[in-house]
């Protein structure tokens, strides 16, 4: 089976990227910003890398690849319905071949999170927020398993984020796993304690509730940051030791944060590949997109490995679809995900690996309050 | 030309907010606070407008507030370091008549704006894009 993600530059570096790809002369010398690169000129939009021959530990083999729209953030959220057209331009001209269109980014939050490019395609549409949720879980886990038996660190673990579609199907996940999850939002409105009060009937736990992000981060153990926009840390007082998974796109640190020597801010939204897909599914061109957007060798963000997992379980189903993510079926794709070889099996911080070892010696340092 | 009467355009704002944010209808009022009541996220802001724009065949502009702050300020400060002058305050109040005065009090930060929306804020803004259109019947 064969998908298509269909994503937009993230930066100006990206889009110049995009633009080499779709092979047009001249792009280089354009200046910053969107530039003399139309963000909705259909013959932009192309083929930007391919993932020759992903197989599953279980045998399948799928394949698919990255379809590029030149349209930056602010174009996309400038207008929702030409955002639309031009990712129904790079499903219908540029992956005719695809069993299911993965979204990435901003992809799939403008036109209602997926749906309106769903009821246009004859094919299912998928977001990527479930695996998206699941690899931050697993992350959580296999953070909290590190540093089990540290006497320094306290077993618990913030999610900062809510209302977000990710932030609450996270705290879902992790509140029926059994862990000792706590949450930070500006406000708690009727709808949203409705919901926490569902989880918490349902995995049989008390949520803390936060309203102050600098009371929330003060206590030590691990946040997860999983804002819909990012930015949600960025004026919050870390203090030195502190654990940081941020599994947001945009980040939810700032490039200061992620800087600091007496902070760890993890990767929360990377998933490693089966490996027996060995080297056979790099490419040139995939391993300079795979720099230029930040995933390394055998790894790649959790919401390009939805579509992957999907076709080799040969499920090319709408799995991730608009505002409602649901912890269960979180769980269910992350069981088949880990199934055919996927996971969270090592953590990192920016491009660089953070050992079990450097995790625990980080904690166990006597940091001045 | 499809048109709609002041009542039908409400109803059809109410199902909006509904479908965005899974609330009941009842719950959509035209006092409800977008964020503060119905609980919305930054990203329902989007889905709002485009479920919006979709129903009424309208285009609703972005950042259309600050658009006309600015141009009754007339080059005078909008905002300094983030949070709003007072000047920007008082003809926020004009062109957003719907929200409580009391809410744009001094120190209001400028990304803060959204918190203040309210069901009404969309309604007539769905109104006068409709009016300029002349899909509008009263």
């Amino acid at each position: 089976m064969r998908f298509a993600f269909i994503v937009h530059p993230l930066s100006d570096l990206t889009l110049r990227f995009f633009a080499v790809r779709a092979l047009k002369g001249g792009v280089l010398k354009t200046p910053p910003g969107q530039g003399h690169i139309h963000a909705y000129d259909h013959s932009m939009v192309g083929s930007i890398t391919h993932f020759k021959t992903i197989t599953s530990d279980l045998g399948p083999v799928c394949s698919g690849h990255v379809v590029g729209i030149p349209t930056l953030l602010p174009q996309l959220l400038a207008d929702q319905e030409k955002a639309v057209e031009m990712m129904t331009v790079a499903a219908r001209e540029h992956a005719r071949d695809a069993d299911i269109i993965g979204l990435g980014a901003a992809c799939a939050v403008v036109g209602l999170r997926g749906e309106a490019l769903a009821g246009v395609l004859d094919r299912p549409v998928t977001t990527g927020n479930s695996l998206t949720c699941w690899a931050a879980a697993e992350t959580v886990n296999l953070v909290m398993k590190i540093l089990a038996l540290e006497p320094g660190f306290r077993q618990r673990i913030l999610v900062v984020g809510l209302p977000g579609t990710i932030a609450e199907a996270l705290v879902g996940v992790l509140a029926a796993r059994g862990l000792p999850v706590e949450v930070y939002a500006r406000r708690f409105p009727k709808p949203l304690e409705r919901r926490l009060s569902r989880i918490e009937s349902q995995a049989r736990c008390k949520i803390k509730r936060w309203t102050d992000l600098d009371q929330a981060v003060a206590a030590k153990g691990v946040i997860v940051g999983a804002g819909s926009l990012g930015g949600e840390l960025v004026d919050a007082n870390l203090r030195s030791g502190t654990v940081i998974i941020d599994v947001a796109q945009p980040l939810d640190t700032s490039l200061e944060q992620r800087r600091r020597e007496d902070l760890i801010v993890l990767e929360g939204e990377l998933v490693s590949m089966p490996a027996a897909s060995g080297v056979g599914w790099l490419s040139f061109w995939t391993t300079l997109y795979n720099a230029t957007i930040g995933q390394g060798f055998q790894r790649v963000f959790a919401c390009l490995a939805e579509p992957m997992v999907l076709c080799l379980e040969g499920r090319v189903e709408s799995f991730s679809l608009g505002r409602k993510l649901d912890p269960e079926r979180v769980e269910e794709l992350g069981e088949i995900a880990k199934r055919h070889g996927f996971g969270v099996r090592d953590l990192y911080t920016g491009r660089r690996e953070v050992l079990p070892d450097e995790l625990v010696e980080f904690v166990a340092i006597p940091w001045l309050p | 030309m499809k048109s709609y009467t002041p009542d039908r355009v409400f109803e059809i704002v109410q199902d909006c907010f509904v479908e965005a944010l899974g609330v009941d209808d009842d719950e959509v009022t035209l006092k409800a606070k977008v964020i503060d009541d119905l609980g919305a996220e930054s990203l329902d802001f989007l889905d709002i407008v485009f479920r919006l724009e979709r129903a009424f065949d309208i285009k609703v502009p972005r950042g259309d507030v600050e658009r006309q702050t600015q141009e009754l300020l007339e080059g005078e400060p909008y905002e300094i370091e983030g949070v709003l002058t007072e000047r920007a305050l008082e003809e926020i109040r004009k062109v957003m008549p719907e929200v409580d005065p009391e809410a744009l009090r001094p120190g209001l930060k400028t990304k803060d704006i959204g918190n203040l929306f309210i069901v009404e804020t969309f309604y007539n803004i769905c109104l006068k894009l409709l009016e300029e259109k002349g899909a509008l019947t009263v």
